[in-house]
């Protein structure tokens, strides 16, 4: 039976707490105060309730019509594109910012790389009253305006992080440095399932929502469970959501990495791919590294994407063989935003355009049933879009 | 792991708290660095030389950023190796402990960064983002070199214990919740952790983060077992020449006298 990670944080050799002396004590509070809360009925009875209610659960799983007469397997998609804010992440966010008050805190901080996580923090900060500090890659920034302005409007103070490749690894390193030096009245909301213990168990609980959802509307559905469940990776959120509660099932899962320009240009995110193993934030996990153990600035076009690491729980999985990682370039991506855009109506984030485009590339058989994850929606990557395209 | 351990001794018998400077490997550059080092040993008892890291979360912005311009200088651990192999061919006193994160260590494997170490002449690791609990990482493999653990302000009683049973030199106390860099005052909370150590082992202590002037210095000496200082001998060593790094180094080593 599955039941990571262990009492250390470990899934296999990977996780771990690798953060500086002064955050042991906040982590341990935080282990003790989720503990706390599991078995806590009026915590899950809220938290279920703002899921329906100012969320928007359960969403959907339509059957693409079009898109599977196109592939020649049926397509499910999981539409958490039409979660308030317009991804999964606020599943997270809820669900986090709940434990921090129960724990005292007065104020949330968090990073962000597009905004998406940035923007589902502000806006639980402003519905649950809790002050808010977003920190985002200064490149980041200039492509997001939107979600920046986003945030700010929601009340949240955005702090543009100038060090190193001003994206989202660099946020990361400050809100880290944020949280270290307000550790008494501060919670670090972790947008993703990294980080050190116990931050990828939590998100992956909040996140299992989704998979809990999809598996019980196929067997509505269907009848039975699907053949394939496909999601995106970067951190890993929005997959190991929807894989975690078809783990024990038959069902094979496929994480789909952002591929970049092609994983031999090097410029890619493709983490396990990569198969380099390091520790960054926190956690041991799949790294991309340079020569002597720097950590790897990596590309794609998806920003929710870029990231040179991948979840400790995912690198399990990938070990165990009980997920295939498999990765989607750029190009793929696109074809994804495409197709779907235009044989469903359906506009995807480009994050979630890389598990659709990778169904036209992928060897799943005829007839199988397919359920992919998708993660959000695209009207934040409109402007990288219409460059791609030349679109004047 | 020995030159350490006589360094706190000999400074006690002279009356005085171990000296502990840093400088970054690699900065202000590659060359700049072998000259700084040899006016940091002239006053240090122990010197602690951080290797540059593309993502130092331990750190405040002065370090940061010394960190950065080594790694464009083309600094990088095996290099720290190197330099610290030449460097014991004139220099077979100064205990040198590098202060580096675990990714660092990570990329070599462990055991075989804990060789090497040895065989160069290292003395000690201080690692930002290892805390106690994946002391199991690195403790079995270190092979005669010493692995210095940190306390912080934060640290619970229990855990603390946990520390001072794996310290084999000193235990070098986080005097502030944050990164590195100068400050003003020293916390209360900050003496009271080198209390709390006294309280159950005679490990010597040695207080870091947030420490610049001699007046801070001072007034540890009756406390601590020896003090660190980083940031500000970085900022002096970009904004100032090598006197004033000297004259800076000379005036802290003088305040480390209890007398």
């Amino acid at each position: 039976m599955y039941n990571l990670p262990d009492e250390r944080g470990y899934f296999g050799e990977y996780g771990g707490r690798f953060v500086p002396e002064t955050l042991m004590e906040p982590l341990l509070q935080l282990e003790e105060a989720y503990s706390k809360v599991k078995n806590d009925e009026t915590f899950w009875q809220e938290f279920n309730r703002l899921l329906q209610e100012y969320v928007g659960r359960p969403t959907p799983l339509y059957y693409a019509v079009r898109l599977s007469e196109k592939l020649g397997f049926k397509v499910y998609l999981k539409r958490e594109d039409l979660c308030h804010t317009g991804a999964h992440k606020i599943n997270n966010c809820i669900g986090q910012a709940l434990l921090a008050i129960r724990m005292g805190k007065s104020r949330i901080i968090a990073e962000t790389g597009a905004g998406q996580h940035g923007v589902a923090t502000a806006t639980v900060a402003s519905l649950l009253g809790l002050r808010c500090t977003i920190y985002m890659g200064e490149e980041d920034m200039a492509r997001q305006k939107m979600n920046v302005f986003r945030m700010k409007l929601l009340g949240a103070e955005v702090v543009p992080v100038s060090s190193g490749s001003k994206t989202l690894k660099e946020a990361i390193n400050s809100a880290l440095r944020d949280w270290v030096t307000n550790i008494d009245d501060t919670h670090y909301l972790i947008g993703s399932v990294i980080g050190p213990h116990p931050y990828p168990m939590i998100v992956r609980d909040f996140q299992s929502v989704i998979g809990r959802e999809a598996r019980k509307q196929i067997l509505e559905k269907e009848e039975r469970l699907p053949d394939y469940v496909v999601a995106c990776v970067g951190g890993g959120s929005n997959s190991i959501g929807i894989f975690y509660p078809f783990l024990n099932d038959d069902v094979r899962l496929i994480g789909v990495e952002g591929g970049g320009l092609g994983l031999e240009t090097k410029k890619h995110s493709a983490s396990i791919s990569n198969s380099q193993i390091g520790v960054l934030h926190g956690c041991r996990m799949y790294l991309m590294q340079e020569e002597w153990g720097n950590i790897m600035n990596t590309y794609s076009i998806s920003a929710g994407l870029d990231y040179p690491g991948v979840g400790p729980e995912h690198s399990y999985l990938k070990d165990i063989g009980r997920v295939r990682y498999e990765y989607a370039t750029d190009d793929v991506a696109l074809k994804g935003f495409r197709e779907l855009s235009q044989l469903e109506g359906i506009i995807p984030a480009l994050e979630s355009a890389h598990a659709v485009g990778y169904l036209f590339v992928s060897d799943i058989p005829k007839d199988s049933i397919v359920i992919v994850n998708l993660s959000g929606r695209g009207d934040k990557d409109l402007d990288i879009v219409m460059r791609e395209m030349n679109y004047e | 792991m020995n030159r350490i351990v006589d360094a706190f001794n000999k400074a006690k018998s002279n009356n005085r708290i171990c000296f502990i400077p840093f400088c970054e490997f690699g900065y202000p550059s590659l060359e700049g660095f072998s000259k700084v080092i040899n006016i940091i040993c002239k006053y240090g008892d122990i010197v602690e030389v951080g290797i540059p890291f593309s993502d130092p979360i331990a750190d405040g912005p002065i370090i940061q950023r010394a960190s950065d311009i080594a790694i464009k200088n083309g600094a990088n651990i095996s290099k720290a190796f190197e330099w610290l192999y030449n460097f014991r061919k004139d220099n077979k006193s100064t205990p040198i402990v590098f202060m580096l994160y675990y990714n660092l260590i990570h990329y070599i494997g462990v055991k075989e960064f804990f060789k090497i170490a040895r065989d160069m002449g290292l003395d000690g690791v201080i690692i930002p983002d290892l805390p106690i609990e994946e002391s199991d990482n690195v403790y079995p493999y270190r092979d005669g070199v010493s692995v210095i653990w940190l306390a912080s302000v934060t640290t619970s009683d229990k855990r603390l214990k946990k520390i001072v049973e794996k310290s084999d030199s000193f235990i070098y106390c986080v005097s502030v919740k944050g990164v590195t860099g100068p400050r003003d005052e020293i916390s209360k909370d900050g003496l009271d952790l080198i209390r709390r150590i006294k309280k159950i082992s005679p490990i010597p202590t040695a207080l870091g983060f947030g420490l610049k002037s001699k007046e801070q210095i001072k007034s540890l000496t009756s406390l601590a077992d020896g003090v660190i200082v980083g940031s500000e001998i970085v900022r002096i060593i970009e904004d100032s020449n090598d006197d004033e790094l000297e004259r800076y180094l000379e005036e802290l080593k003088s305040a480390t006298s209890m007398l």
